[in-house]
C-alpha cells in the first residue's frame, strides 16, 4: 500500500435505485482510489429502507389518483414523474408554489394523460417533503464529522434529485470540499455532446466536476491534480487511456451493509459490441473490452466467499461474447464453492443449441435478461436489432425448457411503429407468455444526442420539448419528444394495451423482492426444471437443492 | 385476536431467532427488530403460511405491514 494521499473521499448514492445488489460503480472506485493510495468512504442511501420505501409510497399514492384504464406501466413511469418532481422540488423556492404545483400536475399529465386534482397533488408533494426532511437527517448524521475532503455521488437519471439535493446540503456547511458528480446519467440526457448537460451544469453552481465516462483514470487524474488547471467538465474520451480489466482490484464492498442485498454484483466487460439505435451504451462506454475467464472466474469465487452469497449479478451489457467461455470455466468450481450467475444476453445462435445452453444451466447460469424490444421484425429491423422473431421463440423455448428465469425489456412507441407492428407484438407476448418470467416495457425515450440514432431522427422528425420552458428550468433540463408516429400520448396508450395485455396472460414484472418471491412461485409452477428461488437462495447458503442442474450430463 | 398475535411473534421469532420479541400493537418491525427488505419477505412468506392467505399487492411495501395492528388488519380483511 502506498503512503496515504492528501485527500479523504467520500461516495455516496441516492434513491431511487434498486437496492438488489449494491452499488457497483462507486465499490469499483473505492477499491481503486485505495490501490492508489487515497481512503475513500462509500454509502448506498438505497439500503436504508425507511427512504427506499419513499419511492413505492409515492407509486402507491399516485396509482390511488390515477383511473385504471390510464395506468401503463405505473411502477416504471411513475417513477419517471418522481424522478422529475424530485429534482424540481431542489429549485421550488425560485418559483411560485402555484408554478411547483402545476409542473406536478404537467408531468402527470404527460405520463399518464389525465388531469391530477389538486388534493392528488398536494398529497404527493407532501410525500416529497418528508422523503427529502427524511434525507436531510441522514445527511446531517453522515457528513457532520466531515470526514472528507472531496464528495462524490454516482448519479443516474432516477436519482438525480436526491443527488443534487445532497450536493447543496454538502455545499452549504462546507463550500471548501470539492463535489464531483459522476455516472450513468451521462449516459443519456447529460451525454457528453449535449446541450442539456452544459445548461445543467451552469445552474448546478454547488458541483465543482463532473466526470463522464469510465471513473477511475479520471477521477484519479482529477486527485492527483489538486485540483488545479482542470476543466471542470471532464470526459472519459478516446484521449484518456482505459483501465486495463485485467488489472483493476475487486469492487470493494466493505462499507456497505450485505445483509441488506441478496444478490452481489460483478461484471467481465465493458461496454457492447453491438449498435441498437436507442441505446447510449457505446457512446458511455467506448471500445468494447473484456477481462480474461480467469481472472472473472477468480473474482466471482473470491466475492461470493467474501460476502457469502451465492447469487452473482453480472451486469456486462451483454455476455454474448463470453457466456461460453465462462460457463466452460465456472464448470470447474468445486461443488461445496459453487454459486449461480445472473446477466444480460442477446437473442443468439448459441442458445438455439439445447447443449449449450443446459451447459450454463449447469454451470450456474440463473437468469438471462433478453432485450426482445419488439413482436414486430418490421420494428425489429428499424431498431438495427438483427434478431428475428422465430429466432427469438426458439431461443425462449430452450432457456425456459433448461429452467431459466427469462427476464425480457420492451421498447414501446419505437418511431415508424405503426397499429399493425403493436399489435404483432401483443400477440407474441399471448403466443410466449408461459416461456416469459418477466416482461417489463419502457415508452421510447428520445435524447437529442447520446443514442446510436438521435441524430438521424433528429433530421428526420425534428423534435420539440415536452414542457413548456419555465417548467424546463424547474427540472433543470428539457426532456424532448419526436415529431413523430406514434406521438406521445399513442405511446403511452400502448403502453397501457401491453400492460393489460401482461395481466390477461398473468406474466409479472416484479420490482421488488417480494414481488420476486410471487414471480418466482409462478415460475416453478410453469417449469419443472426451474432454477432455485430467489428468497431459497438468499436463506440456504451452500445448501442449495436444484435437482435439475445436478442431473444435467454434459456430452 | 390473541390467536393470531401468538402466530405472528412465531414467525417473527423464526426471522429474528437472536432477539426477543418484545413487541407492541403499533409498534415498528423496521424500528423494533431491524427489519429490512429481506426479512420483510421471509415476513410475508411465513404470514401467508401460517394463516393460509395470500399477501395482496398493496402489502407489498414494508411500511404497509411492519406492525402486529397493520397485520392484524390483513388478516381481518383476508380471512373476512
Amino acid at each position: 500500500m502506498q503512503k496515504e494521499k492528501p485527500y479523504k473521499v467520500k461516495l455516496s448514492i441516492m434513491p431511487f435505485w434498486s437496492p438488489l445488489t449494491p452499488p457497483m460503480g462507486i465499490a469499483c472506485l473505492k477499491s481503486y482510489l485505495e490501490q492508489n493510495g487515497y481512503s475513500v468512504r462509500t454509502k448506498d442511501y438505497n439500503a436504508i429502507s425507511s427512504l427506499f420505501d419513499f419511492g413505492g409510497r409515492y407509486i402507491a399514492l399516485m396509482k390511488s389518483y390515477t383511473p385504471v384504464d390510464r395506468m401503463g406501466n405505473i411502477a416504471m413511469v411513475g417513477y419517471d414523474v418522481l424522478m422529475a418532481h424530485l429534482i424540481a422540488y431542489n429549485n421550488r423556492d425560485d418559483f411560485s408554489l402555484n408554478d411547483y404545483h402545476e409542473l406536478v400536475r404537467q408531468l402527470i399529465l404527460n405520463n399518464f394523460f389525465y388531469e391530477a386534482t389538486d388534493e392528488a397533488i398536494e398529497n404527493l408533494c407532501e410525500l416529497v417533503e418528508q422523503f427529502y426532511a427524511l434525507l436531510a437527517e441522514y445527511l446531517i448524521n453522515d457528513i457532520k464529522e466531515k470526514d472528507f475532503d472531496v464528495y462524490g455521488i454516482s448519479c443516474y437519471s432516477l436519482t438525480l434529485g436526491p443527488s443534487i439535493f445532497a450536493f447543496k446540503f454538502v455545499k452549504k456547511y462546507f463550500p471548501e470540499v470539492k463535489t464531483v458528480m459522476g455516472g450513468g446519467i451521462f449516459a443519456d440526457q447529460f451525454n457528453s455532446n449535449s446541450l442539456e448537460l452544459e445548461t445543467f451544469a451552469r445552474k448546478a453552481t454547488y458541483i465543482d466536476y463532473f466526470l463522464l465516462g469510465e471513473g477511475e483514470i479520471i477521477l484519479l487524474n482529477l486527485l492527483e491534480s489538486n485540483f488545479k488547471n482542470v476543466p471542470r467538465i471532464i470526459v472519459s474520451d478516446k484521449t484518456v487511456k482505459k483501465v486495463c480489466l485485467d488489472d483493476i482490484p475487486l469492487p470493494d464492498f466493505s462499507d456497505f451493509d450485505m445483509n441488506s442485498y441478496p444478490q452481489l454484483v460483478a461484471y467481465s466487460s465493458r461496454s457492447c459490441p453491438f449498435q441498437c439505435g436507442f441505446c447510449s451504451e457505446t457512446v458511455q462506454w467506448g471500445k468494447y473490452r473484456n477481462k480474461r475467464e480467469e481472472k472473472v472466474v477468480f473474482e466471482l469465487r473470491s466475492l461470493t466467499k467474501k460476502y457469502g452469497k451465492n447469487i452473482i449479478v453480472l451486469t456486462d451489457s451483454l455476455l454474448n461474447p463470453n457466456i461460453d467461455k465462462l460457463a466452460d470455466a465456472l464448470l470447474e468450481v468445486p461443488p461445496e464453492e459453487r454459486f449461480y450467475w445472473d446477466t444480460y444476453l442477446r437473442v443468439c445462435d448459441m442458445a438455439e443449441d439445447m447443449e449449450k445452453v443446459k451447459k450454463w444451466r449447469k454451470a450456474g447460469l440463473y437468469r438471462v435478461r433478453l432485450g426482445i424490444e419488439s413482436g414486430s421484425q418490421h420494428v425489429l429491423d428499424l431498431m438495427d436489432k438483427r434478431i428475428t422473431i422465430e429466432k427469438i421463440k426458439s431461443n425462449l423455448q430452450n432457456l425456459a425448457d433448461a429452467g431459466l428465469k427469462i427476464s425480457t425489456f420492451w421498447v414501446v412507441g419505437f418511431p415508424g411503429e405503426t397499429k399493425e407492428d403493436f399489435h404483432e407484438t401483443l400477440d407474441l407476448l399471448r403466443e410466449i407468455k408461459d416461456n416469459l418470467y418477466e416482461v417489463d416495457p419502457h415508452p421510447f425515450y428520445f435524447y437529442p444526442s447520446g443514442q446510436v440514432d438521435s441524430e438521424s431522427w433528429e433530421k428526420i422528425y425534428g423534435y420539440e420539448s415536452i414542457y413548456e420552458d419555465k417548467y424546463n428550468e424547474m427540472l433543470m433540463c428539457t426532456y424532448y419528444k419526436l415529431n413523430c408516429q406514434p406521438c406521445r400520448e399513442e405511446i403511452y396508450r400502448r403502453l397501457e394495451l401491453f400492460r393489460e395485455r401482461c395481466e390477461e396472460c398473468n406474466i409479472p414484472n416484479p420490482y421488488s423482492l417480494i414481488d420476486i418471491y410471487h414471480a418466482d412461485k409462478r415460475w416453478k409452477k410453469l417449469h419443472k426444471a426451474a432454477v432455485p428461488m430467489l428468497n431459497d437462495l438468499i436463506h440456504s447458503g451452500s445448501a442449495i437443492v436444484d435437482e435439475y442442474r445436478d442431473s444435467i450430463v454434459l456430452r | 385476536m390473541e390467536m393470531e398475535r401468538k402466530g405472528i411473534i412465531e414467525v417473527l421469532a423464526a426471522i429474528f431467532p437472536n432477539q426477543t420479541i418484545d413487541i407492541g400493537d403499533d409498534d415498528s418491525f423496521i424500528d423494533k427488530l431491524g427489519m429490512d427488505s429481506i426479512s420483510f419477505v421471509s415476513y410475508v412468506i411465513g404470514i401467508e403460511s401460517k394463516f393460509d392467505i395470500e399477501v395482496p399487492d398493496e402489502y407489498s411495501l414494508p411500511s404497509k405491514l411492519d406492525t402486529l395492528n397493520k397485520t392484524y388488519d390483513l388478516l381481518g380483511r383476508e380471512r373476512g
